[in-house]
């Protein structure tokens, strides 16, 4: 069974949330994983590994710096959204101790990420800590996935994660809102 | 001679009490798909109607387009009267539809029969674009039945009052429980305009509800039974009764919901703005001023804000009628002159009705407006965190002056709490003062979050820095910078007051549907009309879209 990439970026925006982020992050959240799922790349793993495991977010302390560092692991999310508000004049160049660092990915434009700490996992989508990241300008483009899928899978696994997560943004039923929440009272039957 | 009439501002268009008194026009969503069939010659075929007597079954509708085909697949149940409900908490219904993608194998149709009766609780693919469900009017559905196998018409007055055979109580399109998203369409340019594929099938629905009932009457007297006759036929719309999970698209929306107003407003401002009016045009709009003034007469509703409203409809449309007898519409800028009269003289409902009138002559005027209606929301999405605060500030107090003018410690200020329940996941609306609902809030009170916004914006860095520190003032930042390019994106009220009344929503998202008849059954949930003497699709050919005011007595003979 696919689903449809609106599917994921709801599911991940909720469970963004559920997990503790702000609405906007979590807005953010759904849209990196459906971007990385648009791209072939796993996107609602990634996501679920990293919320699955988060309990303090943190970004860099000095945003102006080339190295973005904090004591403790940066949060990919809150990278990737600082990446994207600064825009192309963001002069970092270095990111110490990333999470999940393909969560950045939607918001380095262009830009060419390498995980220096062990080039050869570099490649592998589901890293969950980079040590060191170098991001700088890309002499090409050509390495990103051009190819853009409509569908998403999700794992199992996965899909219990985010669900239970985003559980955490509903509220308990109560015959009160039941009853009055959706607004019936009137016969609908006629 | 032009005079170039501005637009309307959003301060006063973007208010819940004007937003829920828009009426459809020519720019509605079933408007432009029905132009759109009918000039580009759509053919229709009923693949397959495979229903026995007692109405179980499924059939399959397919429209052919110049490039694409589309078919509507619906099943047939037997209900139990007791499962029978338009609550969105509904389990069963009396018939269950996807629209297919082109045109289905039997291997789809069977794929399909194993969930889409389920709706919520099956999944539907990629290759289907909308999932949907309706439920019969009991009391219509046995009258007509039972007049046509006696072999008569049904009861006039009756069909008026009810309006249609079945209402839907869903019908979901972009990708949800696992359709194709709308990204995989929106460049086709039958689905480019809002909501398209949902109101094709919506359309062939109403079709297919039309021969459903035809069949029954059949099979219950084969000797005896008889077609509806074909203007009988037009007076059924399909109803649709919608609750409150409409009410925050608006607000997830934004650049769509400007697109939209834009549109709408640009229309009105090119209108206003013509000098010369021939007679033919002044015509078509006496003759449309009497069908709406027929319509507001014929309009039901037994919810006593709605009827405070019709009566001063009803009195507006009388009171515009009279005045068209007193002046002359040839004069030049008699349309920004009728305009400026009814801001005078008519309650807010027929003001607006006035501005879907004002539409009717001069569809070639802004029929082009339709192309813009659509929105890509990705350009917009981004935060341009390089923005200072300073200037951020200075956004706020422009677009959200009536936000920071609210006291917001005050109980009834913030006296509802949006919310998403566990059971069905359905958006709700609960008193946050009555129920421990706060810490589930959605973020769907944007003057609020503006105010909060706005008071903790002290110092003067880049909004990149300032979000870092206040990621709970994310979503507002973005909001407001969107709004800050596209005015009319932000409803300009308090979605959150005690006084607020989501059917104003509502009611504003369905008549830009082209919905008619809006009738309220509680302050958060509406039934409606659509497509009621629309043509069917062997008529789309000879009607020039002419049909969503009830025709004129005469006419109708």
């Amino acid at each position: 069974m696919t689903y449809s990439l609106g599917e994921v970026e709801a599911l991940c925006r909720k469970a963004a949330r559920g997990a503790g982020f702000s609405w906007g992050m979590a807005d953010e959240a759904g849209k990196t994983a459906r971007w990385l799922c648009q791209h072939g790349l796993p996107g609602t793993a990634a996501l679920a590994g990293y919320l699955d495991t988060v309990k303090t977010p943190l970004g860099p302390d000095d945003p102006n710096l080339q190295d973005w560092s904090t004591n403790g692991t940066l949060c990919p999310l809150i990278c990737g959204a600082l990446l994207s508000d600064m825009g192309p004049d963001a002069a970092v160049r270095y990111l110490h101790k990333l999470a999940w660092p393909i969560l950045i990915m939607p918001h380095i434009e262009n830009r060419r990420a390498t995980i220096l700490d062990d080039v050869s996992r570099s490649l592998d989508p589901l890293l969950q800590l980079a040590n060191l990241v170098l991001l700088e300008p890309a002499r090409n483009t050509a390495r990103r996935p051009s190819e853009k899928t409509t569908r998403a899978m999700i794992t199992t696994q996965d899909l219990a994660t985010l669900t239970r997560l985003a559980a955490r943004t509903y509220a308990p039923e109560t015959d009160a809102s039941k009853l009055s929440g959706a607004g019936a009272g009137l016969k609908d039957e006629d | 001679m032009t005079t170039r009439v501005s637009l309307r501002s959003p301060d006063k268009v973007m208010k819940l009490a004007r937003m829920g008194s828009f009426h459809q026009s020519r720019l509605s969503f079933m408007r432009q798909l029905l132009r759109r069939l009918a000039q580009e010659n759509w053919r229709f075929e009923t693949r397959s109607f495979d229903i026995d007597a007692r109405g179980v079954g499924h059939a399959v509708y397919t429209a052919h387009g110049p490039e694409r085909s589309y078919s509507l697949i619906a099943f047939a149940h037997d209900l139990p009267p007791e499962s029978r409900s338009d609550r969105v908490i509904a389990t069963a219904w009396d018939a269950t539809f996807a629209l297919f993608d082109g045109v289905p194998e039997e291997a789809d149709v069977e794929r399909l029969r194993a969930n889409v009766p389920l709706q919520e609780e099956g999944r539907i693919s990629g290759s289907e674009l909308t999932l949907s469900r309706a439920n019969r009017s009991v009391r219509l559905w046995d009258h007509v039945v039972e007049r046509l196998a006696a072999g008569q018409q049904p009861d006039a007055t009756l069909v008026d009052e009810v309006g249609y055979l079945m209402r839907t109580t869903a019908v979901y399109g972009s990708g949800k429980f696992g359709a194709a998203d709308r990204e995989v369409i929106s460049d086709r340019p039958e689905c480019h305009a809002p909501f398209q594929v949902e109101m094709l099938t919506v359309y062939l629905i109403r079709t297919f509800v039309m021969d459903l009932v035809e069949h029954m009457a059949r099979a219950k007297a084969p000797e005896t039974a008889v077609k509806l006759d074909p203007q009988m036929r037009r007076r059924f719309g399909i109803g649709n009764s919608t609750g409150l999970g409409m009410a925050p698209f608006l607000v997830t929306h934004p650049a769509l919901l400007h697109a939209w107003i834009a549109a709408r407003e640009a229309a009105l401002a090119r209108v206003r703005s013509l000098q010369v009016v021939s007679l033919s045009e002044v015509e078509t709009f006496r003759t449309a001023c009497a069908r709406a003034r027929l319509h507001a007469y014929g309009w039901q509703s037994a919810h006593p804000l709605q009827i405070a409203k019709l009566e001063a409809l009803r009195t507006d449309m009388d009171c515009l009628c009279a005045h068209l007898e007193t002046i002359d519409l040839v004069e030049p800028g008699s349309w920004n002159a009728l305009y400026l009269w009814g801001e005078e003289a008519l309650s807010i409902e027929g003001q607006e009705m006035l501005v879907s009138l004002l539409f009717e002559p001069h569809g070639a005027l802004i029929d082009d407006l339709c192309a813009d209606m659509a929105a890509d929301e990705t350009e917009t999405w981004r935060i341009d965190g390089t923005m200072t605060t300073t200037t951020l500030r200075g956004v706020l107090q422009d677009v959200y002056d009536w936000a920071l003018a609210i006291d917001w410690a005050a109980q009834d200020a913030q006296a509802r709490v949006w919310y998403v329940s566990e059971n069905k996941l359905e958006p709700r609306l609960g008193e946050r003062l009555e129920e421990p609902l706060a810490p589930y809030e959605q973020p769907l009170c944007p003057g609020r979050d503006a105010a909060r916004l706005h008071a903790d914006l002290m110092t003067d860095e880049p909004l990149a820095a300032f979000l870092l520190r206040h990621p709970e003032h994310r979503h507002m930042a973005r909001r407001a910078q969107i709004a800050a390019r596209l005015p009319y994106s932000e409803i300009r009220d308090n979605t959150i007051d005690a006084a607020m009344l989501p059917i104003d929503m509502l009611r504003m998202k369905l008549s830009f549907f082209g919905a008619s008849e809006f009738d309220p059954r509680s302050d958060r949930w509406v039934r409606i009309t659509m497509f009621q003497h629309a043509p069917f699709p062997d008529d789309l050919a000879r009607d020039t879209d002419d049909w969503a005011l009830p025709p004129l007595p005469e006419a109708a003979e």
